[in-house]
């Protein structure tokens, strides 16, 4: 059972969140990487709130601080969601509710 | 005449017997213990919270005995150990528990008008709550954004009606008055808690449980779970429904062991953290739906440094949703690696309108899984498929398996009805399940049209029983039952029975632009007809192939079931109807396609 890569020293670019989360999303729905649209909602992927809450926990691991379960539905697109976490990355770590 | 071992003659022999025991933990999502309650702390804060209800709230006479007269109170929780004394608190005081959901101010839209909808069905004018939620409560009302206020009816609602509400902060240091507390004399039929089934948002049903139901669902389920005293459950189910109420909580009291308690979202954000915990308090019991599993088989990867060993476990139960052969068997097989025992999986079927549990006692084994004949099952009628199962190939069309969910409980009488003739079904034949047992609620609060048509109702051939009609479709086949799917979304063609789950694995099935899992089958009936409608989820760029992914539907559907579509919908990604935990609705489906409201592409 693996365990985080979460010893990330630097800050993850909006690029790299960006690819991770294309990753994620193609999975989910079954489709091909340059299928998926990063300014399209994350339900128009047929993302259900158990596929949501698991990528919020995924999110973590990969991030490295705590995310609120609920961060898909406020950042509800790929493009929002990188930029909201890369800007975040670089005000200090975000430290909202225990995971 | 009052009933003589409720719930809180329990809590009170525990706390006498064996007060430094410990009864609940609420673990984080690292694992870290949150809190702790031993028994008699468990009792202490218990009765404060009764004293306080008793002090607050209005207990009147009843004169007139058919009138209910216990007041309910909302319980507002997080996942939390303070949900579970507030429960006990309301049952303490003589009062009607209420568990509803956690409000989620993310989407309070969506949350808050079905908490409005219990608030005004039950009446309950308590709240009890924590102080976290009491200020974010006040602090998002303070700062709202007005317009959401005036475009939502249910949140403009409740705004009016916070101040009007008792509100009872139950983790501030209450006052140490468990001593005025009055002992409450419990009658069988006295209400314990109102549970809330999902139901449509603006007419939620209020299942009534009474304590004679609770006590006696407890002691059935005791006859197959046979835990005892050193036992341990692991559970991070919502403690609001009743498989994680009455399995998780009420069950390890009524025997007197541990129960260790986390969140569902810390489940869902790492699966593994539930095999951790299972692991760590040597966990015998656990439950979950059949999501769960499938996550699990998804999600958790084993390598040789996890050190994780299930072998503790002797029951783990599946139920509260339909149960898929192929889930369990690959759980099963998967997990064996760290010690799961198979036989320890222990399918199960129950409802809130029979408290929790009604069937579930035979343990996995190969008769387990029943491999049946296709034509006559789709006839309504059970043959068992000569073949091995293991000697078909796994897209044998001419049989299907299905998994049994146990033989009824002790002392629970089921029946097998025809759901149009209300005669019991032949012998091997399919029909609706009906149910009489003590743990029959009493039905659904302030609801009588309701509540005559599911909780009140007699064969055609008087047997001098009343019965609850569950909905569910079912047969009996060696003395256990297997479910079928459910009454209304049965499709049925020229005489013969379809289920949608098996035409939409056809329909998935059919061209690779089709997505698994988003597609509904349902029949819609005109004057002199009933037709077949499928509704498909297709890729995002398959507009072009339209008519090529519609021959196939027919084609595949054709071959595998012998029927024909009236019309197929191919519908964007996302866009099929199904609820926030992603279960299809077919109903809602079919109103869309009746009022022409689907968006094709």
């Amino acid at each position: 059972m693996t365990q985080s890569n979460s010893n990330h020293t630097d800050n993850l670019s909006q690029q790299a969140l960006t690819t991770w989360l294309v990753t994620k999303v193609k999975t989910i729905a079954k489709i091909e990487s340059t299928e998926v649209d990063i300014n399209e909602q994350f339900i128009n992927y047929g993302l259900n709130s158990v596929d949501a809450v698991n990528l919020s926990g995924e999110l973590e691991d990969y991030v490295g601080y705590e995310i609120p379960a609920s961060i898909m539905y406020e950042f509800s697109t790929i493009n929002e969601l990188a930029q909201h976490l890369s800007a975040e990355g670089n005000s200090s770590i975000s430290t909202q509710g225990k995971i | 005449m009052p009933i003589n071992n409720t719930i809180i003659d329990i809590i009170q022999d525990r706390a006498k017997n064996t007060p430094g025991q410990r009864a609940y933990t609420f673990i984080t999502g690292n694992g870290a213990e949150l809190n702790n309650l031993n028994y008699q702390q468990l009792e202490l804060k218990s009765l404060n919270i009764a004293t306080a209800i008793q002090q607050t709230c209005l207990f009147t006479e009843h004169q007139d005995a058919s009138i209910n007269h216990q007041p309910r109170i909302l319980l507002l929780f997080p996942p939390s150990l303070d949900f579970i004394t507030a429960f006990y608190g309301c049952l303490l005081s003589g009062a009607v528990a209420v568990p509803a959901a956690p409000l989620d101010f993310m989407r309070l839209e969506r949350t808050l008008p079905r908490l409005m909808a219990i608030l005004e069905n039950s009446g309950a004018c308590t709240i009890l709550t924590t102080d976290k939620i009491y200020s974010e409560i006040n602090s998002f009302f303070e700062n709202v954004d007005k317009e959401l206020v005036v475009k939502s009816a249910a949140i403009n609602k409740f705004k009016i009606s916070i101040a009007k509400f008792n509100w009872l902060i139950t983790d501030k240091e209450m006052v140490e008055h468990s001593t005025q507390w009055q002992p409450v004399s419990i009658e069988p039929h006295d209400l314990a808690f109102l549970q809330y089934t999902s139901g449509s948002t603006s007419k939620p049903k209020g299942v009534m449980i009474s304590h004679e139901n609770m006590m006696h669902n407890l002691e059935v389920i005791h006859k197959v779970a046979q835990q005892n005293q050193d036992s341990c459950f692991v559970s991070w189910l919502p403690m609001y429904h009743d498989m994680g109420l009455i399995g998780s909580v009420l069950y390890p009291i009524y025997i007197g062991f541990h129960s260790v308690q986390m969140s569902a979202i810390s489940f869902l954000k790492r699966p593994i953290r539930w095999f951790q915990a299972i692991n760590k308090y040597k966990a015998t019991i656990t439950a979950a739906p059949n999501f769960a599993y499938e996550l699990c088989i998804n999600k958790i990867h084993i390598d040789n440094s996890s050190a994780i060993e299930l072998n503790s476990l002797d029951l783990v139960l599946t139920g509260a949703e339909p149960i898929r052969s192929q889930v369990i068997k690959t759980f099963a097989d998967k997990f064996s690696d760290i010690g799961l025992n198979p036989q320890a999986i222990l399918p199960s079927y129950g409802l809130a309108e029979s408290t929790c549990a009604v069937s579930g006692n035979i343990k996995l084994t190969t008769n387990t899984f029943k491999r049946l004949n296709k034509q006559s099952f789709e006839q309504g009628v059970i043959i068992e498929h000569n073949a091995q199962t293991n000697t078909l190939p796994q897209d044998d069309i001419s049989s299907i398996e299905l998994i049994s969910s146990g033989a009824p409980l002790p002392s629970v009488e089921l029946k097998i009805v025809n759901p149009v003739t209300l005669q019991p079904s032949p012998i091997n034949h399919i029909g609706e399940v009906w149910l009489a047992s003590r743990s029959i609620a009493q039905g659904y609060w302030q609801q009588p049209n309701e509540s005559e048509n599911t909780f009140n109702q007699t064969l055609s051939i008087d047997d001098k029983s009343v019965y609850l009609r569950t909905g569910d479709l079912g047969f009996m086949l060696d003395g256990q039952l297997f479910i079928t799917g459910r009454l209304k979304d049965l499709i049925i063609l020229n005489g013969l029975n379809y289920y949608p789950q098996d035409i939409e694995i056809s329909v998935e099935q059919s061209h690779p632009e089709v997505r698994s899992g988003c597609t509904i089958a349902v029949s819609v009936d005109s004057q002199d007809h009933t037709a077949l409608y499928i509704v498909a989820e297709v890729r995002a760029k398959a507009h072009e192939l339209s008519d090529e992914i519609k021959e196939a539907i027919r084609r595949k559907v054709n071959v595998d079931h012998n029927i024909s579509i009236a019309d197929i919908f191919l519908i964007q990604p996302g866009s099929i109807n199904k609820t926030s935990s992603g279960k299809l609705q077919r109903n809602t489906c079919k109103q869309d396609i009746t009022c022409n409201r689907l968006k094709c592409i």
